[in-house]
């Protein structure tokens, strides 16, 4: 006994590594009673940015426009052209992409200023500043993205 | 671990045990991470295991959020999606906030999330 639970054998993966499972100790009973424990590594936010709850229907709506599959039913017109799946993810590929050149262009700028101490000059308050920029822009992307594809002619593509 | 080829042009990295029984409801616990988190594939499998358990998966919530995740050799990830994904061990039930990442990055269970269900 360890802290009142018995000892049990743990989940050894194929590979040798030790696996958790998730839903070990499933129970219907369990569904609905308050929960014993909600661990969460999520910065908190600050008062005036509440941050929106979605629900798990909402988000496979959206992400179904990278996964699910076309529908062919829609008619079209001489001059038009269909926005497929495959559409999207090439603008998403493209997307980060342009996002991941941006970043490297960033740290090579901060780099090339850097002392050549051989410290890490993303450590430095002033790189955290221009990294806090970097995120902001980031998330003014992401969000106008995620406007996108909420839109409801998106949304009827998955 | 195994790397398995199913349906579709994606490589799944599905956990297998020693029985090579696919264990789509495992996480490997990763003292290295940070965080928890999952790919979108081995996320919308471990709730098509919840549903056949029973469990009401509309109900698990969802946050939209642009947290980029570093790797080695440079490479990094940005996370869109925070999901409160329930969690049943030693007899009860809690929830995790994990992050979800585009692709099939298995289940990683970071350090401080292990530390915080050993308590």
């Amino acid at each position: 006994m360890f802290e009142g639970h018995p000892w049990r054998p743990i989940t050894v993966g194929k590979m040798g590594k030790c696996l958790l499972s998730l839903t070990e100790d499933f129970h219907t009973e369990l569904i609905g009673q308050v929960p014993s424990f909600d661990l969460n590594l999520v910065e908190k936010q600050t008062s005036n940015e509440k941050p929106e709850v979605l629900d798990f229907a909402t988000c496979q709506k959206s992400e179904g426009v990278y996964l699910g599959m076309d529908s062919h039913e829609t008619p079209v017109q001489p001059g038009d052209c269909n926005l497929l799946s495959k559409h999207w993810k090439s603008f998403d590929v493209a997307l980060s992409t342009a996002e991941n050149m941006l970043k490297n262009h960033v740290t090579k700028e901060l780099k090339c200023f850097g002392p050549r101490s051989g410290k890490c000059m993303l450590g430095n308050p002033a790189c955290r500043k221009l990294q806090k920029l970097w995120d902001a822009k980031l998330k003014f992307l992401d969000m106008n993205l995620a406007g996108i594809l909420m839109t409801p002619a998106i949304a009827e593509l998955s | 671990m195994a790397i398995l080829q199913p349906l579709g042009e994606h490589g799944h990295v599905i956990f297998e045990d020693v029985d090579g029984k696919p264990r789509v409801d495992c996480t490997m616990l990763d003292p290295g991470a940070s965080a928890f988190l999952m790919g979108s594939g081995p996320f919308h499998r471990y709730a098509e295991h919840l549903k056949s358990l029973g469990y009401p998966i509309e109900t698990i919530e969802m946050q939209r959020t642009p947290r980029t995740f570093h790797f080695g050799g440079d490479h990094s990830t940005t996370s869109h999606w925070i999901a409160k994904i329930p969690i049943f061990v030693n007899s009860v039930m809690g929830f995790a906030h994990v992050f979800i990442i585009k692709g099939e990055t298995p289940m990683l269970m970071g350090r401080p999330i292990i530390e915080e269900l050993g308590h």
